[in-house]
């Protein structure tokens, strides 16, 4: 249902139409942006990806290619991107106060800042290959077929890396007292 | 040390992925290895965890801002345009480019008038399908406006290199607001009438670096003559 309405989304962005574009802003913002966040951990520089991914999408609507699912192409640039930035952090010194603002979340109960604040510290950790597929399933619900599309991987090796990652990630979260 | 393939179907089951065809031989196997449940239970935990991570809320101007930039494209740095511009008809209200490069653009929407509610800037040009009120976003400064001819509140919104001022105003006549940051100006009127009809509620967004220091300037006007003036400041941010 979603995949078809995205369709028609799209082919009315592609006809200039920009209420279908504000359309699926409004489907895919948090998204997009709530991976950026869990794979930089900075809010800024996640909205700063999010809002070059939305961009970079409307400037190329006319190369995507409708056999794939829009989400998984959306959520490729925007993980690309969060990528770009990784790549980008390792020429810089770190940034004062680079931490995750939780504050406009549904998180009013400290317990579960608490957990958000250590999982992301946590995910920090793991390598960004193994971040992302940590990410897409748990965090945007994708399947493994979807985390394929999205990665351009086999199945195969999207299980293989998500295993590994979870391992890293319990360790992580072991060290840091929360398993 | 448990076979790669089970961990493998372990790891599908606890994702909800495993096969029909596989689910009774991970039961033998679960049946004959008693080990592969701590596996599986470690596994399960670990996702219990995971799930108690809430999605984080995007910054309320993310959405403004993207439609911003595709309705109206930012200009280079430096390009030329006018200093002073008055409302226009449409659901756009306001679109400038500074010189100077302190402001790379300033545009103002007019959104819905919901007076009392909090910003919602993904009313932008109401196009909105889905829409996720940014009730619990906090602006850095604001100031409430209390007249005989106005009232309401003005707040600033801000994230990296972009600030919102939401004016969330109900005029009882009519009222111009002038912006003025760093000697660059937006006019503006047609705010909600109190007591009556819905009219116009703005969001300005101001955008590009630099935009720390200097205040924003709000001047209330009726028939031309000033008749209040408020300030907003942008706290520095934390980020070099």
């Amino acid at each position: 249902m979603n995949e078809d309405s995205d369709g028609i989304l799209v082919q009315r962005c592609r006809e200039g139409d920009s209420r279908a574009f504000a359309a699926l802003l409004g489907r895919y913002e948090k998204p997009v942006f709530n991976a950026a966040l869990r794979m930089l951990r900075n809010p800024e520089d996640a909205r700063d990806v999010a809002q070059t991914v939305f961009l970079k999408a409307y400037e190329h609507l006319a190369d995507y290619d409708p056999k794939y699912r829009f989400y998984s192409w959306i959520y490729r640039i925007a993980l690309n991107e969060s990528i770009n930035v990784l790549n980008g952090r390792k020429r810089l010194v770190p940034i004062a106060g680079d931490e995750v603002d939780e504050r406009r979340g549904a998180d009013d109960d400290v317990e579960s800042e608490q957990v958000s604040h250590r999982v992301q510290a946590a995910l920090m950790t793991i390598k960004p290959e193994y971040r992302a597929v940590i990410v897409l399933k748990h965090f945007l619900d994708m399947s493994y077929e979807d985390i394929g599309e999205i990665l351009e991987l086999p199945e195969k090796t999207v299980k293989s890396r998500l295993f590994t990652g979870r391992q890293l990630l319990k360790d992580a979260l072991q060290t840091s007292g929360i398993l | 040390m448990i076979n790669e393939k089970y961990l493998e179907l372990i790891q599908a089951e606890v994702d909800g992925e495993l096969p029909d065809q596989d689910r009774a031989e991970l039961s033998r196997f679960m049946l004959a290895n008693p080990d592969a449940h701590a596996v599986r239970d470690e596994l399960k935990c670990l996702c219990s965890t995971l799930e108690q991570v809430r999605p984080a809320e995007p910054p309320p101007e993310l959405r403004a801002s993207i439609l911003a930039a595709v309705r109206v494209p930012a200009p280079a740095v430096g390009s030329r345009s006018p200093r002073s511009f008055q409302s226009q008809s449409g659901a756009l209200r306001y679109a400038a480019a500074f010189a100077g490069g302190l402001i790379v653009s300033a545009i103002a929407f007019q959104v819905a008038s919901d007076r009392g509610s909090a910003l919602d800037v993904s009313d932008v040009a109401g196009t909105m399908v889905s829409q996720d009120p940014v009730s619990r976003s906090r602006p850095v400064d604001s100031v409430h406006v209390s007249l005989d001819q106005v009232s309401g509140t003005v707040s600033l919104f801000r994230s990296s290199s972009m600030r919102v001022v939401d004016f969330d105003l109900a005029a009882r006549e009519p009222v111009e607001v002038v912006v003025v940051h760093d000697g660059q100006e937006a006019r503006f009127s047609g705010f909600a009438q109190s007591g009556g009809a819905a009219a116009q509620r703005y969001a300005l967004v101001l955008d590009g670096p630099g935009l720390e220091g200097a205040p924003i300037e709000i001047r209330f006007l009726t028939a031309g003559a000033v008749i209040h003036n408020e300030s907003l400041k942008v706290p520095p941010s934390n980020r070099q």
